[in-house]
């Protein structure tokens, strides 16, 4: 089943295996933690306590943006769930999951489908 | 000059000596949007002095944190708006980012792990040769030494 919510432009939300993968594009920043928090809700709220945030389409990510996603996490854990990244490509947002250690605390896959068939965590 | 290390920040009661060599200062909204636009500005400003794209990626990121902490822990200057202004400094950029400042000196945290706030000035001080805080008049101005090239 694909469940396709817009979010302006810079948002696509998808069901796959049952579980919401977000997918920001551009650039994310102070500007975009409300809307970006209010795509993650609504995606579990949709699909349930687990969350792929697909990163193949986002250029830039600085403190604020990861703070959401963090959040989010935090939550979806105390809820039996997680928050995984997948699909980072550039460098710069590489380099911000890397020097906050959000990534490998999180997990930090290739692709949408090694976060999804993951079985530890 | 100062270095602030990790969990501390000291404040020179002196303002930065004028920069040597080229450079630029706006002001900007007090606003989120402006995030965004500090970075644009300063992307196209180091492609002009052919700065490397490593050197504008981390530069891009430091600008914009130091931004965003200035719209959520400072009041703006006195006329509403944050200072930006970035200068060569030999072979480095100086970015320099001025608020009316807040109840706290800026430091940096040591976040947990799953904390949704206080990496900012970690990522600054993991990018930044050095970053230090200077106080004048009514204005607080956080500075950031960055390499131009890599």
């Amino acid at each position: 089943m694909e469940l396709n919510l817009s979010y302006g432009e810079r948002f696509r939300v998808s069901t796959r295996e049952g579980v919401s993968v977000v997918q920001p594009a551009g650039e994310l920043d102070l500007s975009s933690v409300d809307r970006l928090r209010e795509c993650c809700r609504a995606a579990v709220e949709a699909s349930g306590p687990h969350l792929v945030i697909d990163l193949s389409e986002t250029s830039f990510l600085d403190s604020s943006a990861l703070g959401v996603f963090v959040g989010v996490a935090t939550q979806l854990g105390a809820d039996g769930g997680w928050l995984r990244f997948a699909g980072a490509q550039h460098p710069a947002v590489r380099k911000v999951l890397d020097i906050t250690q959000v990534g490998t605390s999180l997990g930090n896959y290739s692709t949408v489908e090694d976060a999804l068939t993951d079985e530890n965590g | 000059m100062y270095r602030a290390g990790k969990g501390e920040s000291l404040v020179s009661s002196n303002p930065t000596p004028p920069s040597t060599g080229e450079g630029k200062s706006l002001r900007v909204e007090f606003a989120p949007e402006s995030v965004s636009a500090v970075r644009r500005g300063l992307q196209a400003w180091m492609g002009e002095v052919d700065a490397s794209s490593d050197a504008i990626e981390d530069a891009r990121l430091v600008a914009s944190e130091l931004v965003t902490n200035a719209i959520r822990h400072a009041s703006p200057l006195v006329d509403g708006t944050i200072e930006v202004a970035w200068a060569r400094r030999g072979g480095n950029l100086e970015l320099s980012v001025s608020d009316g400042g807040g109840p706290d000196i800026p430091y940096v945290l040591d976040a947990p792990l799953e904390s949704s706030d206080g990496r900012g000035l970690g990522i600054v001080s993991a990018l930044a040769e050095r970053w230090w805080v200077t106080d004048h008049c009514q204005e607080r101005t956080v500075h950031a030494l960055l390499p131009l090239n890599d």
